[in-house]
């Protein structure tokens, strides 16, 4: 179960990606006004709080969906994106009394551009999902998490809360086994 | 520069990190993070470069190399036992360990395309002709073998022939690699970048360039020790073709902290 700002989101209705896109969109064109006009408005974490709550939702969706070839690129992309926008909703929230203000805003503005271009590109994999798109979609989101921790707009200390560590060192272990019988592949194979 | 003045100055290290080595490491700093284990090989050789800033090198073609082998390597674990969710944080972690380690490692540029693309053409006849004498070797084998007891009493032949074929073996065990593999085609690439990094290098001063990697198609095939060289056909065959030095990412570390580095 995935919870966002107190509530069990999953079984709230899933908006639709144009509603989610115009969100995101909003969001940008009220950063671009912010940095015009020097002041922060706080109310910009109303529209951040809805991104997290459809990001967290799709998170878990697709963590439960059946199998298939890119459901794991799918999920991974919007975890990447609720951290994001949670971590930006901390910012802006705790901006004026951390005086965070205006740098919060030039550092949103940095990633916000690659934040729409993936969930645009989440739209088009979700009603076309090739291998190919998958993996492009996991390089475009490990692009962005490097911009964002760039900004400090990712916490990724968050993320291993409350993970099972032994499953992950497993993950690391098979990661670790698979490299050293890697280069011995024929390149044919490839 | 005249060659006398570069017989002057002061030998220059560079160590060129190969995708095994940026790829291991990474996996290896991400575990770290989670629990004290110890530094692999790989780790050895990037803390101290991560001391010495400017001596180790990559190039592009490197860094997008182990980014696209990592994104694989996770899809690719198809284990139902593993959650989405570590997957992805396993994912996470590596990738910002290799941006972390790139970030101390000198991003290089290959100054001429032409050039690359020349010294490409070169390694790829070399590993052609590894491959071809691989191929051979096991027939040339057993024939040496047979020539170097035909003269011993009968009743030595048996033994003297069994240790023979086995040190035959033993010194050709990086070369019979190439029998049943091969070394792919951006690792062929990126030798060929170390080779033109080479060329660069010592057109500005003399330079002694490492190439780390744990690839045995390109590093020497080492004994049970994991420090003495059991067999290093190929290791040899690069170093006289493109002067460089490819080893094991410990044992250049160890080199190099024997040397006097001066600072970049």
């Amino acid at each position: 179960m995935i919870v966002a700002n107190g509530l069990d989101v999953s079984c709230e209705r899933m908006p639709d990606f144009g509603t989610v896109l115009n969100e995101a969109t909003t969001v940008q064109s009220r950063l671009l006004s912010m940095q015009e006009s020097g002041q922060v408005d706080a109310t910009i974490t109303e529209n951040l709080d809805r991104l997290v709550s459809f990001a967290a939702r799709k998170e878990e969706w697709w963590a439960n969906a059946s199998p298939g070839p890119t459901n794991f690129s799918i999920y991974h992309s919007w975890r990447n994106l609720r951290l994001i926008f949670s971590k930006m909703q901390i910012r802006f929230a705790q901006a004026p009394v951390v005086h965070d203000n205006p740098v919060v805003v030039d550092e949103a503005r940095d990633i916000f551009p690659d934040i729409i271009i993936t969930i645009a590109t989440l739209a088009s994999i979700e009603n076309d999902p090739t291998k190919v798109n998958a993996n492009r979609l996991l390089e475009l989101v490990g692009n962005l998490r490097q911009s964002a921790r760039l900004v400090k707009m990712i916490d990724t200390q968050v993320e291993l809360e409350n993970i099972d560590r032994e499953s992950l060192t497993q993950v690391f272990d098979k990661l670790a086994a698979d490299d050293s019988a890697s280069p011995d592949e024929p390149a044919d194979a490839a | 520069m005249t060659p006398h003045r570069l017989m002057s100055l002061p030998m220059r290290h560079r160590a060129f990190i190969e995708s095994s080595v940026l790829m291991s490491g990474s996996i290896y700093a991400a575990k770290h993070g989670l629990q004290d284990t110890h530094f692999n090989e790989s780790m050895h050789l990037l803390g101290w470069l991560e001391t010495h800033i400017g001596i180790g090198v990559i190039t592009q073609t490197v860094k997008s190399e182990v980014s696209k082998r990592l994104r694989k390597r996770v899809l690719e674990l198809l284990d139902p036992r593993l959650a989405p969710r570590e997957k992805s944080v396993a994912l996470t972690q590596c990738e910002d360990r290799l941006h972390d380690i790139s970030k101390y490692l000198r991003l290089e540029a290959i100054p001429d395309y032409n050039r690359f693309r020349e010294r490409l053409v070169d390694v790829v006849i070399l590993y052609a002709q590894l491959k071809n004498r691989a191929s051979k070797r096991g027939r040339d084998i057993g024939q040496s073998v047979h020539e170097s007891i035909a003269n011993m009493p009968h009743y030595l032949r048996g033994v003297v022939s069994d240790i023979r074929r086995e040190q035959f073996w033993k010194e050709s065990a990086q070369l019979m690699r190439l029998r049943n593999k091969s070394l792919s085609r951006t690792d062929q690439e990126i030798l060929a970048e170390a080779a033109c990094l080479y060329e660069a290098y010592n057109r500005q001063e003399p330079t002694r360039l490492w190439v780390a990697s744990t690839d045995t198609l390109m590093a020497p095939v080492l004994n049970e020790d994991k420090q003495s060289v059991k067999s290093a056909t190929i290791t040899k065959a690069l170093n006289e073709r493109f002067q460089i030095n490819c080893d094991w990412p410990h044992r250049i570390a160890a080199e190099l902290q024997a040397t006097e580095v001066p600072d970049p």
